[in-house]
This record gives structure tokens, sequence and C-alpha cells, in this order.
């Protein structure tokens, strides 16, 4: 019993920083609409702070005060810099994958400035107290006092103060709360510097309890999202209940199942809540059960297409080479050449052979996000499916390694399915949290699981590849063999681009209720393309393990996942050949920081390639929302060239001697 | 184009069985009753008009009929299966179209690839077959270009097909919303005040092309404030009043229903 209550009353003290998270979550949601996903990282810099101004001797008062200010600051900056200017230009999915690229450079900046190991201070105040039959140490009084100061504080301000009730007004109607005088921008920096403030409190609080690292963000935020999500990211009070709640799940989870486990335990409560709300929501399974209950299933049957002769004429079908196919068949050619240049077993020809292997998931990734317009934080997840699905077929059962690379397909396959069929037919977020904690889970599974995976060091003695006793041992033979698969995904990503499938997505990404009343299923052309993705991600990692012959965690880890995104970014979110250019250019820029401009240790690189990956994140998502793959778009080309001319003729013509494009223009602006 | 002879407005139709039917439709948002006990029948080549003032529940109907909101209470049928609780999608692959106040138009998309969208649904081919491009999946494409082009050319802007929808004048855009739903060879087919925005000429035109639709054996309804229009080829009224059946008949009856004039076309008059 009283081992029940220490698990519970210590959860606590996670739970309030969960809770807390959460909070800042949903006031910047609400006041914004941004999902800030550099929210985790607040509390990582707070946390670094305070560990600072303790080792310069400053009073805890002060260092508490000043890790609150400078998180504050850098939430402003980070409002100044990625929200303000650009809000009405870039999509939701902009400013979100804008403030993770932000939490990226924080990461890198900590891992900068203080190292990868993690840091700890000793409690504010010494001494443990009794509680329940439980034994807590003193700092948990701060937490959990600056805890209830905190939402004391958040809950006046918005029951009780103009200033909060404006604040909820922008959240509800931007517009008719500019109407009533309500600045709008103001509110925004209100926002990001309030949640800046609390996470960094918070994050110097908790230090003597769990320590700070540059990563331990990711976490934190991690929880705390799911939190928000839980409380649907519109009310306080019940994200901090569920960030409470989530605490004391993992602090029981850790206590009566396994510590090692007890980040993946809170990971599985989304999936829980995501299966639960797909089973009763208002357009959930249950409904739709009923509803075909009261329906006959029989689907109307297609018609014959009597009215309409059909047309043997040739009709132009498909794209034709055009100046913006120009990069995409440079970057292919760069990857053509490589083996004629580097020579075979050398450092560069694996590097090379890696940004293959990206370029073929970030293939994928691009489908999912460019196409369906949906944003995942788990194509890495598949991947680590492919990798250790061949380690553990070909080194323990002695599988054939084709049988073993396609078998890992098939299960990036399943689990793509089954994700997506929880999440995608949700609005939001949820498939990128899904996917980030069911890659994080993986990541904890096969680091613990010693038996099956061989835990952190993984497991070695993978075979060289033979596909159909074609022997694929020679590092530049095995290079063939993975463009020709790359070329292979490129090819099906532009048919499926090409499609009535990739038409109907495109129509589905602008307007969903117009694509609906023409009979097209957005859920299910979502899914089937966020299938097909999964699928060159397993295929990527069971070609990894095979060029790498070894499989680990550190393989296939976050890390991963984030270059893969900025891959597609880069590249250009809206061309299929997006993943193939962001790998080329990110991934040769990226090798080559690691292997040219630092020199040194292993991993040493680290930080410089995560703010390189962040600010790309950055800047690309604000500013080059094409990406280089349109770097040479054609009507970006004429269109300037048009505006140039038509600046002429109103300049020598008579005003009004170009009417007929200006009419032609207006009519398309109604 | 059509082989069925055109049928002049107001000419009593053969009885048909409706192919749409809805009984006793009732819609609440909170407490906000917006449509009570509205029942709609629409038989294959005939124009029904729905009219009433503003607010009263014109919208919600449609909504209810098309599967975009799902009905408090009552039923809708389409060819005697209920679809009421069917989600947009389905209800429009079980044989119903419809248009939006709002032309719903594409960004970067052509005239002719919107109307290939509703044909998304005669495609042939299986994902994995689109995904392989095999030749079922190109002779997909051409059928389905060769009857957008053919709606295209039914509307008159064939000739436009390969401008961007975005870029056209608003009386074409709303003759793509209506190529876009013939396209998909619906047996139902809603249009939400297509005249809105247009001129004396293009509302004439579109008078002809909503009779020639209705004479081939569509069922039509018609939302629309242009009381002319609704006179001239309704052959069915519906009238509305805050959510609630004030009446029904043939254009004639329901012009001089005391209780219409009141609420709806006196103040018209007016």
């Amino acid at each position: 019993m009283s081992d029940l209550a220490q698990y519970v009353l210590s959860g606590l003290s996670a739970g309030c920083v969960f809770a807390l998270v959460a909070l800042g979550f949903v006031i910047v949601a609400n006041v914004t609409g941004v999902y800030n996903f550099a929210q985790g990282d607040y509390v990582m810099v707070g946390g670094m702070i305070m560990v600072a101004t303790q080792t310069a001797g400053w009073p805890l008062l002060v260092g508490v005060l000043t890790s609150a200010v400078a998180v504050a600051l850098v939430a402003l900056a980070q409002e100044r810099l990625t929200v303000a200017p650009v809000r009405r230009r870039v999509g939701m999915l902009g400013l979100v994958i804008a403030s993770l690229g932000f939490g990226i450079v924080l990461r890198g900046l900590a891992l900068l400035i203080w190292d990868k190991d993690p840091l700890s201070l000793p409690s504010f105040h010494d001494g443990t107290f009794g509680l329940l039959g439980a034994r807590l140490d003193d700092q948990t009084w701060f937490i959990w006092g600056t805890t209830v100061v905190v939402l004391i504080g958040v809950v006046g301000l918005f029951r009780f103060t103009i200033t909060g009730k404006a604040m909820r007004a922008c959240a509800s109607n931007p517009t008719a709360a500019r109407l009533l005088g309500i600045r709008t921008g103001r509110m925004s920096m209100s926002a990001f510097v309030l949640a800046g403030a609390i996470s960094g409190t918070l994050g110097a609080m908790i230090v003597p309890v769990s320590g700070v690292s540059w990563d331990s963000g990711i976490t934190v935020g991690l929880i705390g999202f799911i939190a928000a999500a839980l409380a649907g990211f519109e009310h306080p009070g019940r994200a901090v209940l569920a960030g409470l709640g989530l605490g004391v799940v993992q602090s029981v989870g850790a206590g009566v199942i396994s510590s090692e486990y007890r980040d993946a335990i809170v990971y599985m409560t989304l999936i829980v809540y995501l299966l639960g709300r797909d089973l009763f929501d208002a357009d959930g399974m249950i409904r739709r059960i009923v509803a075909a209950r009261a329906t006959s299933r029989t689907k109307r049957p297609r018609r014959a297409v009597s009215r309409v002769p059909d047309a043997g004429d040739a009709v132009p079908d498909g794209p034709r080479f055009a100046w913006p196919m120009l990069v995409p068949v440079v970057a292919l050619l760069l990857l053509a050449l490589a083996p004629f240049f580097l020579e075979s077993g050398s450092q560069e020809l694996s590097s090379a052979t890696f940004v293959v292997l990206a370029a073929i998931a970030a293939t994928g990734l691009g489908l999912v996000m460019g196409l369906a317009g949906q944003f995942s934080l788990g194509q890495a997840a598949f991947v680590l499916v492919g990798g250790y699905t061949v380690a553990i077929l070909t080194t323990k059962h002695g599988w054939d390694p084709t049988a073993a690379l396609l078998a890992g397909v098939v299960l990036s396959v399943i689990g793509g399915g089954l994700i997506g069929a929880m999440t995608l037919r949700l609005q939001g977020f949820n498939l990128a949290i899904a996917t980030l904690a069911i890659h994080l889970s993986l990541l904890v599974v096969v680091s613990q699981a010693t038996s099956l995976t061989g835990g952190a060091l993984g497991i070695i003695g993978i075979p060289t590849l033979t596909v159909l006793g074609l022997d694929l041992a020679d590092p530049s033979d095995f290079y063939w063999a993975a463009m020709v698969v790359l070329v292979a995904c490129l090819w099906v990503a532009r048919n499926i681009s090409g499609s009535r499938v990739g038409q109907a997505l495109r129509a589905v990404g602008q307007d969903e209720d117009g694509a609906r009343s023409m009979g097209i299923n957005p859920f299910r052309l979502k899914l089937v393309v966020f299938v097909v993705s999964a699928g060159m991600a397993g295929l990527a990692g069971g070609l990894w393990a095979f060029t790498l012959q070894f499989a680990a965690p550190a393989n296939w880890d976050f890390t991963l996942t984030i270059s893969l995104v900025t891959y597609v970014i880069v590249g250009g979110i809206g061309s299929v050949y997006g993943g193939l250019i962001g790998a080329v250019v990110v991934g040769g820029l990226e090798y080559w920081i690691r292997y040219h401009a630092t020199s040194g240790l292993e991993g040493a690189s680290l930080q410089w390639e995560l703010i390189m990956y962040g600010l790309l994140l950055v800047v690309f998502v604000l500013f080059f929302k094409d990406g280089l793959a349109r770097a040479f778009k054609a009507d970006s080309v004429t269109g300037g060239l048009d505006r140039l001319r038509r600046r002429r003729t109103s300049a020598s013509g008579p005003p009004g001697a170009d009417i007929p494009t200006a009419a032609g223009t207006s009519g398309a602006a109604r | 184009m059509s082989a069925v002879e055109q049928v002049a407005p107001g000419t009593p139709a053969p009885p048909a069985a409706p192919v749409l039917r809805a009984e006793g439709l009732r819609r609440t948002f909170g407490t906000f009753v917006a449509v009570d006990d509205v029942s709609i029948e629409l038989r294959p080549g005939r124009v029904t008009a729905l009219i009433g003032p503003n607010g009263a529940g014109k919208s919600t109907v449609i909504n209810l009929l098309a599967g975009t909101l799902i009905p408090t209470a009552g039923q809708v049928r389409i060819a005697d299966v209920r679809v009421e609780g069917l989600r947009a999608e389905e209800v429009a692959l079980r044989g119903l179209a419809r248009t939006f106040q709002t032309p719903k138009l594409y960004e970067g998309m052509t005239v002719l690839d919107m109307v290939m969208l509703a044909r998304d649904r005669f495609g042939r081919a299986s994902f994995l077959e689109i995904a392989l491009r095999t030749p079922r999946t190109r002779r997909d494409r051409r059928a389905s270009h060769a009857a957008a082009m053919a709606h295209l050319e039914r509307v008159g802007l064939a000739h436009q097909a390969d401008r961007l929808a975005t870029s056209l004048p608003v009386g074409s855009q709303r003759l793509v919303d209506v190529a876009r739903a013939l396209a998909s060879e619906p047996d139902v087919l809603l249009l939400d005040e297509p005249a809105a925005g247009l001129d004396h000429t293009e509302t004439h035109d579109l008078t002809a092309l909503i009779r020639e639709i209705a004479a081939e054996g569509l069922a039509v309804l018609l939302v629309e404030h242009d009381m002319r229009m609704v006179m001239s080829i309704a052959d069915d009224v519906v009238v509305l009043d805050r959510g609630r059946l004030l009446a029904a008949g043939t254009p004639k009856e329901v012009a001089a229903d005391p209780a219409v004039i009141e609420a709806y076309l006196g103040t018209v008059a007016a």
C-alpha cells in the first residue's frame, strides 16, 4: 500500500511538469492556433540555465527567475521569428514544422554549450518528508507549490482579466478580435511568453529530481503533447489533469512493470485513447457500423459510361519533360555517378549509400506530407522495423536475405495500416504524435528486449544481400541495387501522384467537403498512401541492415526522422522528387559536416547537424515553401516575367491598358 | 446530345416513383432547431425548387440530404435505401451529386482536372495497378478524360478545358461546378443557388441547361433566390420558413398561397 502511495505521489511531481507543458501547449494553441513542438525543449532550456546559474553560485530564487525570464525570451524570439512574420502565408503544417525546427535548433545549441552528459543539481532544501506512508524529497514541495501557483495564476488570467479574455477571443476568431480592437499580434506574443515562462520555471524546479540533458525535451514535450491532446487542446484544466494522470501512470508503470518501459507505458495510453476515439467518436467505428446496419451494404453498381463515347484518340498522359525536371534529374545523375568516383568500400561510398537509402524512405514520407497532407514524425520507426526484421530473421532464423527483406516490408506495411487506421480519420496532428510515440516505444523495446534484439549493442553478423542468386556483397554492387530500388520507388510515387488518387488527394487537401461530395473517400486514400510510405521506409530499413551488417537502436533513432522530414521540406513538399533532392543536398551536407568539417571524435558533429537541420527546416518552411524542386519552376520564371511586363506596360502605356488581365485576375480573386 | 425529347415546363410528367425521399427531417444545433419535420420527394425528370427567406434552413436541408450533416430525426432514402447515417462520399456514390453556394474550385487544377475528379469513381484500376501504371490505368485515364470533355462540351466550356478553374469568371465557375456534378452521372442533383452572381444571359443559359438535365430523367432540387428562374423551371415548389415546411405544390399554387405571400413573396414584392 505504501508502495502504491510512493509511486502515485512521486508520479505527481513528473506529472506537474507534463501538466504545465500541456498547459503551455493549450495556451499557445488556444491563442495562436499553433501546435508548438518546441514546448518540451523550453523545459530543457530552463533546466540548463538553472544549472548554469547554480554553477555560477547565484541564489536559488535568482536562478529560477533567470530561467523563467530566459525561456520566456526564447519563446518570444520564436514567436517573432517563426510565427508572427509568416502566419498568413504559411499553412498550419508549415508553422508546426517551423516550431519543430526551432526546437531542434535549441537542442543543437544545448548540446553545443552544455555537452551531451546529463546534468543535475542537489535539492533546493535537503531532507525528506512523509505523506500517506510515502517518503518524498523536499524538492517535491517546490514543484507542487510552483504548479499550484502557476495554475491559480493562469486560471485567474483567463477567467477574470480583460487580457485573458482577449487572448481567448483571438483563438476563436482572430478577424473578429482584430475588428474589436484587440491587438492579435500582442496576444500571440503574450501566449508564447507565458508558455515559455511557465516551462522555464518548472524546468528549473525539476532538475534536482530528474536531471536535464540536451534531449530531455523530446520526452517531456511528447508526453505534454499527449496530455494536451487528451484535453482536445481546448481545456486548460483538463490538460493539467491529464498531465498529472500521465505522470502517475508513468510512475506506477515504472514501479509495477519496469522502469525501462515507463515512457513506453505512457505512450501506450495515447494509442488506447486514439483507438477509443476511433471507436466512439461522432464519425467513429461504432457509429459507422450502426449506420451500415440501417442501410443495405450493397454498393451502387458502377454504371457503364454509356452516355459518353469513348474517345480512342491520344490524350496527354501525365506530365512531359519540362525545365522543373532539371533538379531531380541532376540529383539522380549525381547519385548515379557516385560509384565511378568513389572507391568501393570507402567511407564516401557508404555515405552515398546511406543517402540513397534515406532518399527511399524520404520519398515515402514526401507522399504522406505532400500528397496526403499529413505530418508523420515516425518514418524512422518503419525503417527500424524493416532493419530489425532483416537482422532477426537472417541471424536468428537463418532466413534467405531476400525473404527477410520482404518480410520487413510486409511488417512495416501492416504497422502503417494499423497506425493509419487509428489516426488518419481524425483532424490535427494525431498521426505525428502517434507515430512519434510508437517510434520512441519501439526504441525502448529494442533496447530492452535483449534476448531478441541484442539490446543497445544490437545485432551483429547480418549477412550481405543476395537477390535471386545475385551476390551483392561488394559495396558498389549493393549501391547499384539500392539505386534500382530508389528509381522504382520514385516511379511508383510519380505514378500515384499523377493518378486519379493523387488528384483526389490534392482536392481533399484543399477542400474536404467538396471532395467528399464527389464520392472521394479521404480516409481511404490517405491510408493507402501512408501504407505505401511505410512500405518504402521498411524497404529502406531492410537494405540499411544489409549494408551496415548490424542493427542497433542508434541507427534508426529520432534523429533519422528529423533528417527525413528535413529532406522532404528542403527538397520540396509538393514534388514527388522532394525526398530525393533533399537527401542528396542535405544528406551530402550532413556527411560533409560529419567527416570533413568537424574532425575528431565520433558524434562530435551532432550538435552542428542538429543546428543545420533545425535552421533548414525553419528557413525552408517559412521562406522557400516549394523547396529546391521548384527552384526552376517554369511558371515562377514566366510569372516573374509577366509581372515585369505588366509593370512596364502600366508604366509606359496609359493606365488601364491592361484591363483585360486585371479583370481576369480580379474574377479569380473573387 | 440527349435522345430524350425536351419537355416544356409545367407539362405534367409521367408519374415516376421518387428517387429521393426525405421524411420528417429534423436537425438541431444545441437548442436551436434549424430544420423541423421537413419532408421532400424528388422524382426523376422533375425540378423541385426549395425556397424560403434567409435562415429558413434551405442549406441545412441540402446538407442533410447530401450526408454532410446527420439528421437529429427523420429518414432519407435514395432508391429505397436509407442513407441518412452515411457520410457524404457514400451518399454521393449512391447517385447524389450537389453543387455548393460558393463553387468548390481547387488551386492549380484546370477546368478539365476538376471535372475528371468527379469521374474518380468510374476508375476500374485498383490501387496496385495505379501504383504500377498498368495499361488499364491508362485506359481509365483516357475514358475519364473523354467523359469529362463531353460534360464540359455540354455546359459550353470545352474551349476553356485547359484553363485554371480559379482564373475563370464567376459565371463560368458555376458552370464548371454543374459539369462536375453531372460528370458523376447522378440520379439526384442538388443545386445550391446556382444563379447567384450570374448576369441575365448566364442565368438564361443555366435555366435552359437545368431543364435539359431534368428532361434526361434526373431529379433536380434547386435552391434559388431568383424567383423568376424558380417560377419558370420548377415543376414543384417547396417553401421553408424558420425550419418548417410552409407550403408545397406547383409554382402557381404556391404563388397563390397567402401564407407564402406573407412570409416570403410579400417581402420580395415590397
